[in-house]
């Protein structure tokens, strides 16, 4: 510390003990600034860090941490947008967030990926309490958790590579053993087995890998009998994560499946009556309750939600949405047919959230947003100003929250967000 | 099914049990006498003290006191506590959730920042869960998406760190520091 600095903290001291009316909020218990402070949108927490460092204190506290995930995760109808665009060439992270500015044009704000030296290019594996899982898209061994809103991130273990794999991730939180887990479902198959003609390679085998947070390695679960196909995040809804199975010999009807985080044990939840799962695009969590997003025929999109967790009759068809095309996306562009692996073919409306005023948020294309009322069957265009035009939308939680495990209490110093010298 | 035979009898036990409400005839209404730190002497009636429960708990441990004194609250944001607890005990009586709505809003929007702030340790103190809700919302009102500068001179604080930390520290976020509300 050199002295200036040194000089500036001394004074400070004695001002405050001269005068304790200039501390403001310091005055205040902790647990009303806390209260206080849980109100905020996330970008206000960020930046709140500079105001003093009793402040910076007061929102490094885990105490606050907590309150305000919990203030969050129950508030799901004004999300914050994570937009992620790996297209002209550089991978970016963008958000939008929906607490902060209402009945506005959205705010496009960039983050920062403080780890594009180590992984230039990835892809958003799910969303979590505010955490990002993300996957090297380049080589794909690397994994990392990331909060955007603090800027910290860690790299994860590294699990076994087959040389010729196909992988389905899945990221979740366990609420009743309080574990991050990461799932890769991988599909893969010997070097000269297979069917060499066909299109699309033929991945026979399989194996289930699991990583608790906090725990050094992998551990392997073993084949799994079902064919997932690969989707962003896989649906996390009363403890456990969905995805849907590909149509093979011995099952020819498309499942949807389940994988507890609790048990780690797979298991096929009933499906809704949309006619099979063929044109099911997306699986996603509206309101807390699993939902699927089918893409009907003249470019209909039905959305229907399981109301209680597990019961087949509770299956309803909530949003029956006709087609419709977002203002100022009337001529095609070029793009690269390829940008997302995980992007599904044919998907064109993805299903996001329910926001507060009842309406529906769409993904158009992977280029713009829409929100559609089902009072009124009206749609409205969310205006991004200085969004990318292409980009994957992930539904997040703002948040300033971190794995609390043994190993990072020791280097939470260290670790690349932290500020300078204190 | 022998199920049904037995819910006609439940029913009537339950119509017996009917509560009987002892009217309550007005009593007449007593002051209590509070004071504040810079000895200003406050008669409130008795249900707006009870509102406070620092008061009714100091009323329940010596019964025979008159007057309560309150050495961390000044007489400003006390008598302004006093207003709303005023309008609060109107609202029990009578309840009306779009009028008490209104009512809070008119509360907070016509005081200052710093009759906000002054009166947030008076109500934590006192122990006015609704009356804290509110102030708090106000003030988290005030300061969302406003500046760093604004936050400061909001709530009286000095900037403790030297030029380079701050700097540091806005490079770490500099997203975030794009696009806040003008002051």
């Amino acid at each position: 510390m050199d002295l200036d600095s040194e000089k500036h903290s001394k004074r400070r001291k004695t001002k405050v003990e001269d005068d304790p009316q200039t501390t403001g909020m310091e005055l205040l218990p902790r647990e009303i600034a806390h209260d206080i402070l849980s109100r905020l949108p996330i970008t206000s927490l960020v930046q709140f860090k500079c105001v003093c460092r009793a402040w910076r204190a007061l929102l490094q506290d885990p105490q606050l941490v907590n309150l305000y995930l919990t203030f969050s995760t129950l508030v799901t109808d004004q999300p914050c947008l994570i937009l992620h665009c790996d297209f002209p060439i550089r991978n970016n992270l963008y958000f939008v967030d929906f607490a902060a500015h209402e009945e506005e044009k959205e705010k496009v704000k960039t983050i920062r990926a403080p780890f594009s030296s180590v992984m230039p290019e990835f892809e958003v594996v799910g969303s979590c309490n505010g955490l990002l899982c993300l996957s090297d898209s380049l080589y794909n061994d690397s994994l990392f958790i990331y909060n955007p809103f603090t800027g910290r991130y860690k790299e994860l273990p590294k699990s076994f590579q087959y040389p010729d794999q196909e992988v389905v991730f899945g990221f979740g939180f366990n609420a009743k053993t309080k574990e991050y887990k990461v799932i890769r479902i991988v599909y893969y198959r010997n070097r000269h087995g297979g069917y060499p003609r066909s299109r699309r390679p033929i991945y026979s085998l399989s194996e289930v890998q699991v990583l608790t947070l906090g725990c050094p390695e992998w551990r392997s679960l073993g084949k799994v009998s079902y064919r997932l196909v690969r989707r962003a995040s896989g649906a996390l809804v009363n403890g456990r994560l969905h995805w849907i199975s590909r149509p093979c010999r011995n099952k020819p009807a498309r499942r949807l499946v389940s994988f507890d985080l609790t048990d780690e044990q797979f298991r096929e939840v009933p499906k809704p009556d949309c006619g099979g799962l063929n044109r099911c695009t997306d699986l996603v969590a509206l309101r807390g309750c699993l939902s699927a997003a089918v893409y009907c025929n003249y470019r209909r999109l039905e959305i229907w939600v399981m109301k209680e967790y597990n019961v087949k009759g509770s299956w309803v068809k909530e949003y029956n949405i006709g087609p419709y095309l977002p203002k100022g996306l009337k001529q095609k562009p070029v793009r690269p047919p390829k940008i997302w692996k995980n992007d599904s073919s044919g998907r064109v409306v993805g299903a996001l959230c329910v926001l507060k005023n009842g309406e529906i948020l769409l993904e158009y294309k992977n280029r713009a947003l829409f929100s559609y009322d089902p009072e009124n069957g009206k749609f409205k265009d969310v205006e991004l100003k200085g969004a990318p035009n292409w980009f994957q939308t992930v539904v997040h939680v703002g948040s300033l929250n971190w794995i609390d495990t043994p190993s990072d209490a020791d280097n939470q110093g260290s670790d690349s967000a932290s500020p300078c010298v204190s | 099914m022998s199920s049904s035979t037995d819910s006609p009898t439940l029913t009537t036990e339950t119509t017996q049990l009917s509560p009987q409400p002892d009217t309550e005839t007005a009593k007449p209404t007593k002051k209590i006498t509070l004071k504040s730190s810079d000895n200003q002497i406050f008669e409130v009636e008795e249900s707006v003290a009870m509102e406070f429960a620092t008061v009714k708990s100091f009323f329940e441990d010596s019964p025979s006191t008159d007057t309560v004194p309150l050495p961390n609250v000044t007489a400003k944001p006390l008598s302004q506590v006093i207003e709303f607890c005023k309008e609060q005990i109107k609202f029990k009586a009578n309840p009306d959730e779009a009028q008490k709505k209104k009512y809070n809003a008119e509360f907070v929007t016509e005081k200052s920042d710093k009759d906000l702030v002054d009166m947030i340790p008076v109500a934590n103190y006192l122990e006015i869960k609704d009356l804290l809700d509110v102030l708090n919302q106000a003030v988290a009102d005030r300061i969302e998406n406003k500046s760093v500068e604004y936050v400061r001179s909001f709530f009286g604080i000095d900037n403790d760190f030297t030029a380079e930390e701050e700097a540091a520290l806005r490079r770490e976020h500099a997203w975030a520091y794009e696009g806040v509300d003008e002051d």
